[in-house]
């Protein structure tokens, strides 16, 4: 009887044990950390990688490997995740090495700062929840986080079950492989616009806390073990943002030093960047995102140096002639599609974003009602970069155009309401009014949704042929100002 | 280590494995250390006092035997009598001590003030140690039973040890008699599957009504009760009706999983609840409601006082005696005492006004055998306990005054404009408690006619399993547990 019913016992429990795992996926939180990792560590193994990075979220907006592709065709992905703490790391490195054979390994680290014995909760749960069960995921377990708090790492159902009030579509059906293109890298596209307080340019050392030190020799003592070659790096912030934390070392500058002593002696190269930003031709203000990050603009220039470092210093082969890397140089068409429009969307300057709409990606929408178009020099002479003509327009205020192709398909001027409709390539249709029924604003209906009809002054359009879809909306006020 | 805690579930699996697999002759040590282990994890200190009352009741016992050997028995009773009062007292003192000196202090000090005669008193500041009000009654229970003769006394007293500290009970009961569970210390029990399959089945049952259901509740009933002067009519009323539901779920909860932990052990302890919110009157609600109290008052207190043989007048004292030491029972304020008095009032009241009763059904030709007079008989006995509960629940006798006073106020429309939401449960949180409670219901219901078990034991297996994995699934997810919640202490356990 003891035997059946042990049986029984069993077969239960493990019925249950599928269940619960597959709820695990169904309430851990879709983070784009979870994205990362879960394209980075399962989903694109087949094509090897040359270079892994490794790190917290300085790391994980610092280099970005669709850079390192376009200018040198090299593979990488950037694997940091927030607040990731340096054990962390390295059971993370653990789990890359399981399915990239001896890539170059560049772990950043700003995270050897930590004094704490454990990382922050959430930010633990950035890497380790977003990890496959194995026999390294219960290692990283019992070494990242309190003994109190193992169950719920490994059942992370326990810590988020109360999710279920907010469950949506994407929880049920997460699909992370439209952030692949990525490779991994996020950065923020604004500018800090303070300088830098912090002085790194100290020669003293000071110890590494404890738990950093292990795990930065564990680090080491596997890179000659499973023999790969290891960069550390440091990128650019502010020591002075760590200045006031419990968590965190008071001399960052003096440990990274010592860091430094400890890479020579391993010959390990060790850049600081917070050493070299004459080198970089870095700005802190124009460069940064916030004390802490790099944006877009500083990790350009960062992986730029980077990736010069790389290929100076070792033999890496450039793919992008390779058949087999076809989906790379797709991945990176797509990339600098999207880098394109991002960078429409934060364009402020009238001119320089007539500039960038000139492309033949795009339909360009004008549309206007309110300005006298005479008295209006700036937007005529923007206007006419797009090949638009103004001949006699006094006292002319209302106002529409389309654009495709780059060729004018129609520029209406009148000193009363225009409308106009159109179909482009077949299945765009278009419905453009300088005056709507409704409002009196100028309008403008794709497929019959609408898109304006809320701002006077001329308003534009810009929409991707490519994406499908609108790409900026926006009006220019009376002072020239581009507004959204 | 709470009942519903992981430890408990690790720490159960694993006494449980030893138990089956040790000789039978080695199991009451072993579930003596585990008892111990168990009771010392929430203060090892308070060992001291568990191990003083087992001593001294474990003496009273062996001492009242010999007595019984003295040939002079008028000398051999009156000793005796001395031994039922050294252990009642000095057992009694402990508790007193712990419990209530420092409210008689405090009273005291009042009345006293009132005359002008100020006493400085010095104040006992040492924590209510855990279980004490219930493994105390447990204990004297024994004392009594040697005197009456209805066991005879335990020699080995590591076995007592283990009757007074068993870990299923120690910290709410049910409190057990020792006639009733003693001898079962020395009964081998087997494996046996199904009785092991139904006391984990009452204790997931009991799991699932605490953490999804009563915790659920206790967030809107915390929300009013801690601020007694903020809330009006509907708001008062869903909180005092979700307040009755969750402390008896709570304590259900609590009594199901002892009994489901002690079953599967081999076991058998007093059923402590028997849908008592069925109940057609106060009277039989109180021998459905925390049986093993009633039950000790009723043979140690009610029946010594006289019970019913002494007259109407007397009948009405000894009740009226029992209750407001019952409601002492559960903690040193005024509160629980009024709440006591009520329920020893409602009854007083349904013997006085029984004859009226029965000329208004006679007068008006009221069918009493429909279902609509028991519905009303239920609801009414419903909304009396549910009104003696607001003095249970309230922080003080006056807080309890302005919940009453605040609940007469016809604000029907807060249930309709979502403010009802904004008690502490959202909409989806309260859909969830209303579908507990309705379960609750239904199961009790059920539970009237036939045995829930049996009737799913009769099952096929798919859907026997079904409803297991359904079961601890939604306690998985829908259950108020975990780094976000604080565990909510079983209300039982802090008398």
């Amino acid at each position: 009887m003891v035997k059946k019913a042990f049986l029984k016992v069993c077969i239960l429990v493990s019925i249950l044990l599928v269940i619960t795992i597959s709820l695990n996926s169904i309430f851990i939180i879709k983070s784009n950390h979870r994205a990362k990792l879960i394209e980075g560590l399962y989903a694109n193994t087949e094509v090897p990688l040359d270079v892994v990075f490794l790190g917290s979220s300085h790391m994980n907006g610092a280099i970005d490997p669709n850079i390192l592709w376009g200018q040198h065709g090299i593979t990488s992905y950037n694997y940091a995740t927030g607040g990731q703490p340096i054990d962390a790391t390295y059971y993370i490195l653990k789990e890359v090495l399981k399915v990239h054979k001896k890539p170059i390994v560049v772990v950043d680290l700003y995270y050897l700062g930590l004094i704490d014995k454990y990382g922050e909760e959430g930010y633990v749960r950035n890497a380790l929840d977003n990890v496959k069960f194995s026999a390294n995921k219960v290692d990283a377990i019992v070494n990242c986080t309190p003994p109190g708090q193992w169950i719920d790492y490994l059942f992370p159902i326990f810590k988020y079950h109360d999710r279920w009030k907010e469950l949506g579509q994407n929880d049920f059906n997460y699909n992370s492989f439209n952030t692949y293109y990525q490779k991994g890298f996020d950065a923020g596209r604004t500018s800090f616009g303070k300088e830098n307080t912090s002085d790194p340019s100290t020669t003293e050392m000071a110890d590494l806390p404890p738990k950093s030190e292990e795990y930065l020799n564990k680090i080491i003592d596997l890179s000659k073990k499973e023999n790969f070659k290891l960069i550390f790096t440091n990128v650019p912030y502010d020591y002075n943002g760590t200045a006031n934390s419990k968590s965190w070392g008071k001399e960052p500058a003096k440990v990274f030093n010592k860091v430094a002593e400890i890479s020579k002696d391993n010959n390990i190269p060790f850049i600081n960047y917070n050493k070299k930003i004459d080198e970089l031709g870095f700005d802190f203000k124009k460069d940064m995102f916030n004390l802490g990050h790099l944006n877009v603009f500083g990790a350009k220039k960062v992986t730029l140096n980077f990736g010069q470092f790389l290929k100076e210093n070792y033999n890496l082969p450039d793919h992008r002639k390779d058949a087999k890397f076809e989906n790379w140089e797709k991945d990176y068409i797509r990339y600098s599609h999207v880098e394109e429009a991002a960078t429409l969307r934060a364009e402020k300057d009238i001119k320089s974003y007539f500039s960038l709409i000139k492309n033949k990606k795009y339909i360009v929408v004008a549309s206007s009602n309110d300005t006298d178009f005479s008295k209006n020099e700036k937007t005529k002479v923007a206007l006419t970069q797009l090949g638009l003509k103004f001949n006699e327009v006094n006292n002319k205020s209302n106002y529409l155009a389309v654009i495709n192709d780059n060729i004018v398909q129609a520029q209406l001027l009148s000193s009363s309401k225009l409308s106009k409709e159109l179909v482009i390539d077949k299945d765009i249709k278009l419905k453009v009014t300088t005056k709507s029924d409704d409002k009196g604003m100028p309008s403008m209906l794709l497929n019959g949704v609408e898109y304006l009809n809320k701002h006077k002054g001329l308003n534009i359009v810009v929409y991707d042929k490519s994406f499908k879809s609108v790409l900026d909306n926006i009006y220019v006020d009376s002072n020239n100002t581009i507004k959204r | 280590m709470q009942f519903t805690s992981i430890h408990f579930l690790v720490f159960f699996i694993f006494i449980s494995t030893i138990y089956f697999i040790i000789p039978h002759k080695l199991r009451w040590l072993w579930l003596l250390i585990c008892s111990y282990s168990f009771y010392m994890s929430a203060n090892p200190k308070y060992a001291i006092l568990i191990a003083t009352t087992t001593i001294i009741t474990y003496l009273s016992g062996l001492l009242i035997e010999s007595a019984n050997k003295i040939s002079d028995e008028k000398r051999a009773i009156k000793l005796k009598k001395l031994l039922v009062i050294a252990s009642f007292s000095s057992n009694l003192g402990i508790l007193f001590l712990f419990k209530y000196y420092n409210f008689f202090n405090a009273s005291q000090t009042r009345i006293l003030n009132l005359f002008n005669v100020s006493i400085d008193m010095p104040s006992f500041k040492y924590l209510l140690p855990l279980g004490i009000s219930f493994y105390t009654l447990q204990a004297l229970s024994y004392t009594i039973d040697v005197y009456r003769k209805d066991v005879i006394a335990e020699k080995n007293l590591g076995k007592y040890a283990l009757f007074v500290s068993f870990f299923p009970q120690v910290v709410a009961g049910p409190i057990e008699k020792s006639k009733n569970m003693l001898h079962q210390f020395d009964e081998k029990h087997n494996f046996d599957y199904d009785r092991i399959k139904n006391g984990l089945l009452l204790m997931l049952w009991g799991v699932f009504v605490k953490i999804v259901v009563a915790d659920r509740l206790a967030l809107l009933v915390n929300t009013v009760y801690s601020n007694p002067s903020g809330f009006k009519g509907f708001s008062i009323l869903i909180a005092t009706i979700f307040f009755t539901f969750q402390i008896y779920l709570d304590f259900m909860s609590y009594s199901n999983i002892a009994l489901g932990a002690a079953q599967v052990l081999g076991f058998k302890i007093t059923n402590n609840f028997k849908q008592p919110y069925l109940s057609k009157s106060i009277k039989e609600f109180w021998s459905r409601w925390h049986i093993s109290l009633t039950s000790w008052f009723k043979d140690y207190l009610y029946f010594p006082l006289g019970g019913n043989r002494r007259g109407k007048l007397r009948t009405y004292f000894n009740i009226m005696i029992v209750f407001l030491v019952s409601g002492l029972w559960h903690g040193a304020t005024f509160n629980f005492i009024v709440w006591g008095g009520l329920h020893g009032l409602y009854q007083i009241l349904a013997y006085l006004l029984k004859p009226f009763k029965v000329k208004v059904i006679k007068i008006f030709k009221i069918n009493t055998e429909v279902f609509s007079f028991k519905l009303l008989q239920v609801l009414t006995t419903f909304m009396l306990v549910n009104f003696a509960w607001i003095f249970f629940k309230a922080n003080s006798f006056l807080s309890a005054i302005t919940i009453i006073k605040n609940s007469f106020y016809f604000n029907p429309w807060i249930l309709l404009n979502g403010s009802i939401f904004k008690l502490g449960l959202d909409s989806k949180d309260f859909l969830i408690a209303i579908v507990g409670i309705l379960l609750v219901i239904i199961v009790d219901i059920m539970q009237r006619k036939f045995n829930l078990r049996i009737q799913l034991s009769k099952q096929n297996i798919i859907f026997r399993w079904a409803i297991y994995l359904v079961a601890v699934l939604v306690i998985l997810v829908f259950g108020m547990y975990g780094p976000g919640y604080s565990m909510q202490q079983f209300i039982y356990s802090q008398f």
